[in-house]
């Protein structure tokens, strides 16, 4: 026992330092300035981060969104298996049901407003797709699972993911069509600055907004209806 | 400067937290709040797309799931009938051999226990509530008659057959006589039946009742007796 509990001090210790240092001693940036105005004007996108994840490593970034597809068949694959909750009860709280409402309006809204600026400040499609999965969330909790099913027509949800995910796909092969290299920016570049810029940057955003939205939601929804809330 | 080093200390101190808790509903929230912090600290140090999907995907969507995955699992519901020696509410607290069966067994899972007590069988719909049911349960009388629980066998006993007609366990004869209700003469003793104490698992909680087999065939035989010899004598 006290040789466990040395171990647990020391290893306590060691982790401790590695994270101050690395979190002390992050490398400065190696790219130059000409750089960034390099990607900015090849790409239009402010955010060199998304001009990087959609741009230049989309081929990346499309394996990462069958991952996630992946991930969501598994999850509701393995929750069809158990059996469903018969009793369904939702929270029955007069605050929560309204709160509920509220923070479903305001996450989707910026879910939106982040999936739409993701080429120009902070954010993106993952992002904005797992805060409006989560106001989903929230708002689930309250209602019945009949309810649910009703108001976010789950059947249709599904083939929503896979249009989706086909017209990933598609938008990536597309550009060998009209004489361009797969996965190629086949969309005009706009004005910087503009939500309409930055070529199929934004398109992608909004699609992979709708691909987690609907994913994460659906983990929610199999969760809820195997297990039942809290 | 300053902030990162507090951050830092703050992430690790946290994530030791979660590691050492016992009660998975406590480490779930604490690992929420390790996700904010380590999403305030991607902020800082200049990653606010990761601080975003940390924050939102950390702090909220994983703690919900992993509390409604928990939801079956982080509290056990135990009904009991009242029987000396094997569970019943003394002076200090619950003893007998079932109730430290069950505490040794929620211990192992890091659920806790809450116990409620039977007056009788007459409605099974109420009987539904619970994981476990409890209380000198012998598996020959319960065998098809209660056939939405599954019954897990954990120790041996006798059936006697009284001069009414009555069949009652070993501890429930022992009881019996110890409060004069019945004379040791009323036994019949040559009616002896084998059969086995029982816990009552309801068929919701499926998942409990195979790790409770699990946990008993595991148990240290001599902790299982020890316990046994304690309560029953």
């Amino acid at each position: 026992m006290r040789f466990k509990n040395l171990l647990i001090v020391i290893s306590t210790i060691i982790v401790c330092l590695v994270t101050i240092v690395s979190l002390t001693d992050i490398p400065t940036f190696k790219i130059s300035f000409e750089e960034f105005e390099r990607i900015i004007e090849e790409t239009n996108s402010l955010n060199t981060v998304t001009a990087y994840y959609l741009n230049y490593r989309l081929y990346d970034t499309i394996f990462e969104i069958f991952v996630f597809t992946l991930s969501i068949y598994g999850v509701v694959f393995f929750l069809n298996s158990v059996p469903s909750i018969e009793k369904h009860v939702p929270f029955n709280d007069p605050v929560m049901n309204f709160y509920s409402k509220f923070a479903f309006i305001i996450s989707i809204v910026a879910a939106i407003y982040i999936a739409l600026v993701g080429h120009l400040s902070p954010g993106g499609g993952f992002v904005a797709g797992i805060v409006a999965g989560t106001g989903m969330m929230i708002v689930s909790l309250t209602k019945n699972i009949d309810e649910i099913k009703d108001q976010f027509k789950i059947e249709n949800i599904s083939s929503y993911e896979k249009l989706i995910l086909l017209s990933v796909i598609l938008l990536t092969i597309f550009p060998v069509l009209i004489g361009k290299r797969s996965f190629q920016n086949f969309l005009p570049l706009g004005k910087t600055g503009r939500i309409l810029s930055a070529g199929f940057i934004p398109l992608f955003d909004l699609l992979i907004f709708l691909k987690v939205m609907f994913g994460s939601w659906s983990i929610t929804f199999y969760f809820i209806k195997h297990r039942g809330v809290v | 400067m300053f902030l990162e080093i507090s951050l830092g200390i703050i992430l690790v101190v946290l994530a030791l937290i979660v590691v050492l808790q016992n009660k998975p509903l406590k480490a779930i929230i604490l690992s929420g709040a390790f996700s904010a912090s380590a999403a305030i600290t991607y902020f800082f140090i200049g990653a606010p797309d990761v601080a975003m999907a940390e924050a939102s995907i950390g702090a909220v969507f994983t703690t919900f799931v992993y509390i409604v995955a928990l939801k079956h699992s982080g509290k056990l519901r135990v009904g009991y009938i009242d029987q000396a020696g094997l569970i019943k509410r003394g002076a200090h607290g619950y003893e007998g051999v079932e109730y430290e069966l069950l505490k040794l067994f929620s211990e192992d899972r890091a659920m806790s226990l809450e116990m409620k007590k039977i007056d009788s069988f007459d409605s099974i719909e109420k009987l539904e509530n619970f994981d476990i049911i409890c209380g000198g349960m012998v598996e020959s009388t319960f065998s098809g008659k209660l056939r939405d629980f599954m019954l897990i066998p954990y120790l041996e006993t006798n059936i006697f057959k009284t001069k009414k007609g009555e069949k009652l366990d070993l501890v429930r004869i022992k009881n019996l006589v110890l409060s004069g209700q019945i004379s040791p003469q009323d036994i019949d003793q040559n009616t002896k039946e084998f059969t086995k104490y029982v816990f009552l698992i309801s068929k919701e909680s499926e998942d409990v009742g195979k790790a409770l087999t699990d946990f008993l065939q595991n148990l240290d035989k001599k902790i299982f007796n020890d316990i046994v010899r304690r309560n029953l004598g």
